[in-house]
């Protein structure tokens, strides 16, 4: 099959171009407050990666990621700041603890279906948000850990700076981004996209649905704990408030206005809103100069709607049958000229 | 031999008894019909066998295994595949992905291959690719592989779904009514294809109501009225049973 | 006879929050049912029902005056965002359409926080006086505003449903909207209904709840929540289901909040919700009804 094979040319090719993009962009923009924004944007991307295989691909959603990102976050913190172990390690504590609590809840877990899910993942995130603030011991409390968090360092480099640090983001969400690709063009991924398609037929061809459907949302987790470890060791200060509901609904909202049927659709998304987030507070205050924070929420959330209203499919399918609609109305000009 | 054996088979919803103390058998290699006016029963009957939802009371035996409080997946792995009646096509995959699931139960990449597709991985995937063009080709869909499911007209996502069930090579299909929709051209085709599908081996129970067809290809065909089962025999000895021409041909004419 | 009178004390309030929960859970039962959606905007119908109020009474208008006319105000805004918003989406899939709600509940909170800025206000309770003791427990007289509020406006709610003609259109919109097509009912005209009524039931339960807490401009954030879990508890279908979810989860964060840690109230919440999800996947009240293939 040539065409097949042009295909997955065709998706490698995407990702050869990604990674030219991410090492030259720190060359262009070479700002220290546009860096510290593209490491944020790699970081949630990795959570946002996993999401999207369990919301796009198994057709399931979680409202409580926010909770698995705060559990690595969390496991870093306190192991390097108490014990002085190695962040690596630390951070691969933290995946293999987040990838077992997220497997065992999920057994009951999914179980359940579509709202009853929904509401399930997000009484989950909040019980482990609560945990955060109240284990004061453990955690610091509401004011967060005051122990000093290491810098991740590789060899003897220690990754201090943006720069450096961007790099490293960026190269695991270029990974994540493979790994997901991978599974997504396997026997896994076309097994997780039947259950999206139909469960009735996806189950009559032999598929386990519970069973993908739990391993993907243990995957999903460890992504978000990973992302988790890693904002930990770049801010080296963590307190319970990144963790809650509203970064939960954050990283959906990021999902969905990406487009969930490509694994690029979560940077689009991340990307997309982190910057709209942070254009706001630059552009609002220029139009209307006394307006406060106020004004950038309302412009937000009314961005929000429209993009849902207009491209529902996300940025990603949107942007594509804009194209598609393009090239269709330009070859209809051709034929009649 | 015996493939499949259906006994005192009951299936009731709420107080409604969808199936009643039903019994037939389903010889190896045989394409055995079950038709029936609507509401007999026939789904319900497929939805039994493939473990969709659990009967009431009596047995299945498939290859003399008791297959109930089995899972319709595992059901798969035993080697009983089907078609729906209203289509159940992957519509977020190409023509080819629907196929490749139907491979599913004949391979075996797990999360951790996925994740790192080493040779092995990646020879099982051509191989799967390889299958399903050929079982595309038996339904002569090969060269729309690499188009969204999505996109196809109804005759042929009907055949997309044989395709798909076929795909997992099983020993007894399911077809619940794949003539339905279909224009004479397309019919045609079918009994070609059930006619090659029965020549590979494989023993097909299909529900119908397309009498011509199923007069045609069945060897034996087994009548369902109100959830009972009103006769069983030859498509000659149907068409002069009494009680199925009063009950079924009598009174709905000859149209169905 | 401390205990009991703990007990009992924990159990009023309870009921008093329960009630709150009830009516904003009733809010988003109908609107699920008619259309579907889970509205993530429910909590900000609250909260503007609690600061018109605040506004309303802060002008002087008398205290029904105000209550009518923050809930015609309300539904004014929400019958707005339901043409405006919701009836134009109509290619978006369910999850779209909850990020939909969810950036309706981001705009409401904005202007919110516009008008009536971060300052927690206060109303006047609707009746004057002082604590009223019951056994060994006392209540302020403006929870007996909350539970009658509650049990009347459920008692219509119920009554509308059941005997009315648009309760039965409304009705027949939830069994199979192609049918209750083709009798002449439009399942848009529904769904503006089903908004704006349920808007009514929750602005109420802001006004009402307006005057036992502080309200703030971000106070419809978690009472949004409490009424999402309140209706998944009762089934998410049901209305009587809504109200018995509602105060369950008002009575057992209160005791919870006594006996255990105030810190750990909503945690004890959901993990009896997630009990329950677990043990009954359908919710309390819920019908596990199969897809038909």
């Amino acid at each position: 099959m040539q065409d097949l094979t042009r295909r997955k040319r065709f998706r490698h090719l995407f990702i050869l171009l990604f990674t030219i993009l991410i090492f030259a962009l720190p060359l262009v923009l070479n700002n220290n407050y546009y860096l510290s924004v593209l490491v944020i944007i790699g970081i949630h991307s990795i959570v946002v990666i996993g999401l999207c295989l369990l919301m796009g691909y198994a057709g399931q959603i979680s409202l409580g990621h926010a909770g698995f990102y705060g559990l690595g976050a969390y496991t870093s913190g306190i192991i390097t700041s108490t014990y002085h172990t190695s962040p690596w390690v630390a951070m691969l504590v933290g995946a293999i603890g987040t990838g077992i609590v997220a497997y065992t809840i999920g057994i009951p877990i999914f179980k359940l279906k579509e709202h009853y899910l929904a509401l399930a993942t997000l009484g989950l995130g909040l019980i482990i948000h609560i945990i955060f603030v109240e284990e004061v011991a453990l955690t610091g409390g509401p004011s967060g850990l005051t122990r000093p968090i290491p810098y991740l360092s590789i060899g003897g480099l220690e990754l201090s700076n943006d720069f450096k640090y961007y790099y490293l983001v960026w190269l695991i969400t270029l990974l994540a981004v493979i790994i997901a690709n991978n599974v997504v063009h396997s026997r896994v991924g076309r097994a997780l996209r039947s259950i999206h398609g139909s469960e009735f037929a996806a189950r009559s061809l032999g598929v386990d649905i519970g069973k993908f459907k739990l391993r993907v949302f243990t995957l999903s987790a460890i992504y978000a704990s990973i992302a988790g470890s890693l904002y930990a060791h770049y801010i080296t200060f963590i307190s319970p408030s990144p963790f809650g509901l509203m970064t939960s609904i954050q990283f959906v909202v990021m999902a969905v206005v990406g487009g969930l049927s490509s694994i690029w659709g979560p940077v689009f998304g991340v990307a997309g809103i982190t910057v709209l987030t942070e254009a706001l507070k630059t552009v609002v205050p220029q139009l209307i100069p006394e307006a406060g924070g106020e004004y950038e929420i309302v412009v937000y959330g009314t961005i929000l709607v429209v993009i849902m209203i207009f491209l529902p499919e996300g940025l990603i399918s949107g942007l594509a049958n804009l194209y598609e609609g393009w090239r269709h109305r330009k070859g209809q000009a051709d034929e009649n000229s | 031999m015996k493939i499949l054996e259906v006994s005192k088979l009951t299936k009731s919803f709420g107080g409604v008894t969808a199936v009643n103390d039903m019994n037939f058998s389903v010889n190896s290699g045989e394409i055995i019909a079950v038709i029936g006016p609507n509401g007999a029963g026939k789904t319900t009957l497929f939805n039994l066998i493939t473990c969709i939802y659990p009967p009431t009371s009596g047995s299945i035996l498939f290859k003399q295994k008791e297959i109930r409080g089995l899972t319709a997946d595992q059901i798969a792995h035993l080697g009983i595949s089907r078609t729906f009646q209203n289509l159940q096509i992957f519509n977020n995959m190409s023509v080819l992905e629907n196929v490749m699931v139907g491979r599913h139960t004949k391979s075996k990449t797990g999360l951790l291959g996925a994740i790192f597709p080493l040779p092995a991985v990646q020879r099982e995937e051509e191989a799967i690719v390889q299958s399903s063009l050929e079982k595309l080709a038996l339904v002569g869909l090969a060269d729309k592989a690499l188009e969204a499911a999505s996109n196809l007209p109804y005759g042929e996502q009907k055949m997309l779904e044989i395709a798909r069930a076929v795909a997992m090579e099983p020993e007894l299909l399911l077809l619940d009514e794949p003539a339905a929709g279909l224009n004479p051209t397309e019919t045609r085709d079918l009994v070609e294809i059930i006619y090659k599908l029965r020549d590979q081996g494989i023993t097909i129970l299909l529900v119908e109501h397309d009498m011509e067809t199923v007069m045609e290809i069945a060897d034996r065909i087994v009548v369902l009225n109100f959830g009972n089962k009103l006769a069983e025999g030859t498509p000659y000895e149907i068409q002069n049973n009494r009680e199925v021409i009063a009950a079924y041909l009598g009174e709905e004419g000859l149209s169905c | 006879m401390s205990l009991a009178n703990d007990i009992l004390q924990y159990v009023l309030g309870g009921l008093t929050m329960g009630g709150i929960y009830a009516l904003v859970a009733v809010g988003f039962v109908i609107i699920h049912n008619v259309t579907g959606i889970i509205n993530f905007a429910q909590g900000e119908f609250v909260m503007m029902g609690a600061m018109f109020m605040v506004t309303l009474t802060g002008i002087g208008l008398p205290a029904p005056a105000a209550i009518i006319l923050s809930v015609i105000l309300v539904m004014v805004v929400v019958g707005l965002i339901e043409v405006g918003a919701i009836r134009s989406a109509k290619r978006a899939s369910p999850v779209s359409l909850v990020i939909i709600t969810i950036g309706i509940s981001t705009v409401l909170r904005g202007m919110a926080l516009l008008i009536w800025g971060t300052n927690p206000y206060k109303v006047a309770p609707f009746t004057e006086g002082g604590p009223i003791h019951i056994g060994g427990a006392s209540i302020v007289p403006q929870v007996l505003w909350v539970i009658g509020t509650t049990a009347f406006v459920l008692a219509l709610t119920f009554f509308l449903f059941e005997y009315t003609y648009f309760g039965k259109a409304l009705r027949a919109c939830v069994v199979n909207k192609y049918a209750a097509q083709l009798m002449g009912i439009s399942p848009g005209k529904m769904s503006f209904f089903a908004f704006i009524f349920s808007a009514a039931l929750s602005a109420l339960a802001g006004i009402v709840f307006a005057p036992i807490t502080f309200a703030t401009y971000d106070m419809g954030l978690m009472l949004g929540l409490k009424g999402f879990v309140a209706a998944v508890l009762g089934g998410l279908s049901s209305t009587p289901g809504a109200v018995f979810g509602g105060l369950a989860l008002g009575v057992i964060e209160s005791l919870g909040a006594g006996f255990v840690s105030s810190g750990y109230k909503d945690g004890i919440a959901f993990v009896i919700l997630l009990l329950v999800l677990f043990l009954k996947p359908g919710g309390l009240f819920g019908t596990s009804g199969s897809k038909r293939v």
